[in-house]
């Protein structure tokens, strides 16, 4: 063995991978090479030091409890919320996440099918208008297996994302069929096509938006991936799975247990790049006493991206949790809000660096007027405060059993042990009530404590005092002047893990979200 | 890595977005991720931050997981990513090579060893982390930062030397 050789092999020698053979040919050359020797001797030395620096790092205790702390404040100002396949989940997933923040662009619909038709017909509109406009194009890829039928039939990309319209027909006129993003699809070209930092075992699609469709046969979707890595390029797809809808009207298929159908379709989609319109900003500026910097507009085709960072600064007011959200951009032609479905799961994200809280919000599209001159809109801040309470539950006795809580009463309407078990809770709301959503959890007698809402109601109060129940309108939320959600009314279902019925024996408040609308206009010229 | 079966409960919620149930699943393994973010960044409240960014990464992004078994390297991947993202916010200039006067003290003075690590480039120091500090194989190394295992090992073996070179000069056989 050459000395060469013998370095290649150091490492592997050192972890035991070496086979019989290398092993002892590598051992040969070290008693005869004083200088190979020398050098493993020191790497050895090397490794164990590297070993026991890290026997030394200890984590400090607070760790995971200032994470679960930082984290749960977060969750309340998720901005999105397009579940997998469906358009609306649950009320309660709508509560946590669609209703604190999004606004939903509506014109005054009268009943959500009313909305949701008019939202297909908006998409078309922007898809058409794509195309007129060269940055998307047309495609008619066409696939057929076991009588169903696949049409890739748009697709437009920029530097944020890459959205692709299809169609499936069900050639037998029985079912509906949607692509479960998750399942059965790949991107052959993957790694040559995407920007993404390839993971390679994860799917390169990141959301999936159904769209309405006249026709009870033909079920449209989009589906939403990372940008490209070049500036044009050819996605290779395969599907070998679709989803059956199943007679449902698939509004709410978290629910039940997807059916899957197999086949065999594969597409070639031609691609070409439009590039986003970036202006640097460096803005400084604050609201409601804590310092705000303005990094960055992005404008691209397909949404606009504004982002930005702010630290918690205010001595007066040390607010836990702090969110702070912009309403929206108004240009000289336009002012766009946050669209929760223009731009599905790919942005829209908070990142905590150095203290500062950074956003990157995302907002229609600016492209097609492509400003030189906005003002930001700030529209309102988040955060907790923490109140702890605890209440006892006896399922036991008879129910309803009630607490007060800040004035307000909190009462636990019935309790159902099982698998899982169900418990009804209600808050009152009137005059008295001083906070706004309530974060909660129910706990049993050996401390387990999980609880996942299934469904929630409460009503809407808008900046005139007017009240709105909460399920009903929040597709009008965007109507809506500075709408607060108070929840009223939860269902809750809670298991075990190990398999033992949940009895709850607690009910403990760790204190409540609060919204304040404050409106702050930053004029900002582009360059 | 294979997620064990006790890890395979925690995937069921966590493939739901149970928020609680990520948490949980990092409180059990916190020594291991922070023993790589501390080495990395040497800041408590960054190591902080990039758990949290980290855990909301993966509850935005599970739906992208395709294989079960490959949790943990994905997770460990982002953690990775989330480390990187941070320490280049924090220094703007990374040393390729060493210093041209390098120390001439023995290995045992471990303090230098940390240092030593932290002005070798993302690429070499990230590998070693994962291997020495951590423990992971030069296999699950190449699938966390998705590069070829020869090129795990070649990182290994160039990041060793170039930390050696770092840390008391003198001659190089060969090299």
């Amino acid at each position: 063995m050459e000395c060469k050789n013998a370095q290649d092999h150091m490492i592997d020698y050192l972890e035991g991978n070496l086979n019989e053979w290398e092993r002892k040919e590598f051992e040969l050359h070290i008693e005869e090479c004083a200088a190979c020797k020398e050098e493993l001797v020191k790497l050895k030395q090397l490794i164990t030091s590297l070993e026991e620096e890290s026997e030394a790092i200890h984590v400090p205790e607070s760790l995971m409890k200032n994470v679960r702390a930082s984290v749960a404040s977060m969750q309340w100002s998720k901005r999105k919320t397009v579940k997998r396949t469906t358009l609306i989940g649950a009320a309660a997933a709508l509560f946590l996440t669609v209703f604190v923040g999004t606004a939903i662009a509506t014109n005054g619909f009268a009943t959500f099918a009313d909305w949701w038709k008019d939202f297909g017909n908006k998409q078309e509109e922007q898809v058409e208008n794509f195309v007129q406009k060269g940055l998307g194009d047309k495609v008619n890829a066409v696939a057929e297996s076991n009588g169903i039928k696949i049409t890739i039939t748009n697709v437009v990309a920029d530097e944020m994302q890459t959205l692709v319209y299809y169609e499936i027909e069900d050639q037998k006129r029985e079912n509906e069929y949607l692509i479960d993003f998750t399942k059965g699809l790949k991107v052959d070209n993957q790694e040559e096509i995407f920007n993404s930092k390839d993971e390679p075992h994860y799917s390169p699609v990141s959301n999936h938006l159904r769209l309405p469709s006249e026709n009870p046969h033909i079920s449209k979707g989009r589906l939403g991936m990372g940008p490209l890595s070049k500036e044009e390029g050819t996605i290779q797809l395969t599907l070998n799975k679709v989803q059956s809808l199943d007679g449902t009207d698939g509004v709410d298929s978290s629910i039940r247990v997807p059916e899957y159908i197999e086949g065999d379709w594969h597409f070639e989609i031609p691609v070409k790049k439009h590039p986003a319109i970036i202006h640097d900003l460096n803005v400084e500026t604050e609201y409601e006493g804590n310092p705000v910097i303005i990094d960055k507009l992005t404008i691209a085709p397909t949404v606009t991206v504004l982002s930005y960072r702010y630290r918690n600064e205010n001595e007066e007011r040390k607010l836990d949790g702090l969110s702070i959200s912009i309403a929206g951009i108004e240009s000289k032609e336009n002012y766009v809000t946050g669209s929760t479905f223009d731009f599905a799961g790919v942005g829209g994200s908070t990142y905590r660096s150095n203290g500062w809280q950074e956003e990157n919000a995302t907002f229609e599209s600016l492209y097609f007027e492509n400003p030189t001159h906005v003002k930001v809109h700030f529209g309102k801040m988040e955060f907790n405060v923490t109140e702890k309470a605890d209440f006892p539950i006896e399922p036991s006795k008879p129910f309803p059993q009630t607490f007060t809580y800040l004035g307000t009463k909190i009462s636990i309407d019935k309790v159902e042990i099982g698998q899982p078990t169900l418990i009804t809770m209600s808050e009152e709301l009137n005059a008295n009530r001083m906070y706004q959503s309530l974060d909660y959890h129910f706990s049993d007698a050996e401390g387990h404590n999980k609880s996942t809402v299934i469904n929630a109601d409460g009503y809407i109060i808008d900046k005139n005092g007017k009240q709105y129940k909460a399920y009903e309108n929040f597709y009008r939320l965007h109507e809506l002047k500075e709408p607060i959600l108070y929840p009223t009314e939860h269902e809750i279902q809670i298991s075990r893990e190990d398999g033992e019925d949940f009895i709850p024996a607690k009910l403990s408040i760790d204190g409540y979200r609060m919204i304040e609308y404050n409106e702050k206009v930053v004029d900002i010229p582009l360059d | 890595m294979k997620t064990s079966t006790a890890g395979s409960i925690y995937l069921k919620r966590i493939k739901k977005q149970d928020m609680q149930a990520i948490l949980d699943w990092f409180e059990e393994r916190q020594s291991k991720f922070y023993k790589i973010g501390w080495s990395y960044l040497k800041d408590y409240h960054d190591v902080e931050d990039v758990f949290h960014n980290t855990v909301l990464k993966i509850h935005e992004n599970i739906g992208q997981l395709k294989q079960d078994h490959y949790f943990e390297t994905w997770v460990t991947s982002i953690f990775i990513n989330e480390c990187r993202a941070i320490y280049r916010r924090k220094n703007k200039q990374v040393v390729e090579s060493p210093p041209e006067r390098a120390d001439e003290r023995p290995i045992e003075h471990r303090l230098e060893l940390m240092e030593s690590l932290d002005q070798l480039d993302s690429q070499h120091k990230e590998v070693i982390l994962l291997k020495y500090i951590q423990g992971y194989s030069q296999k699950e190394i190449a699938d966390i930062i998705n590069v070829p295992v020869g090129t795990v090992k070649s990182r290994l073996y160039r990041g060793l030397t170039l930390l050696r070179k770092l840390f008391e000069g003198g001659e190089k056989h060969g090299v």
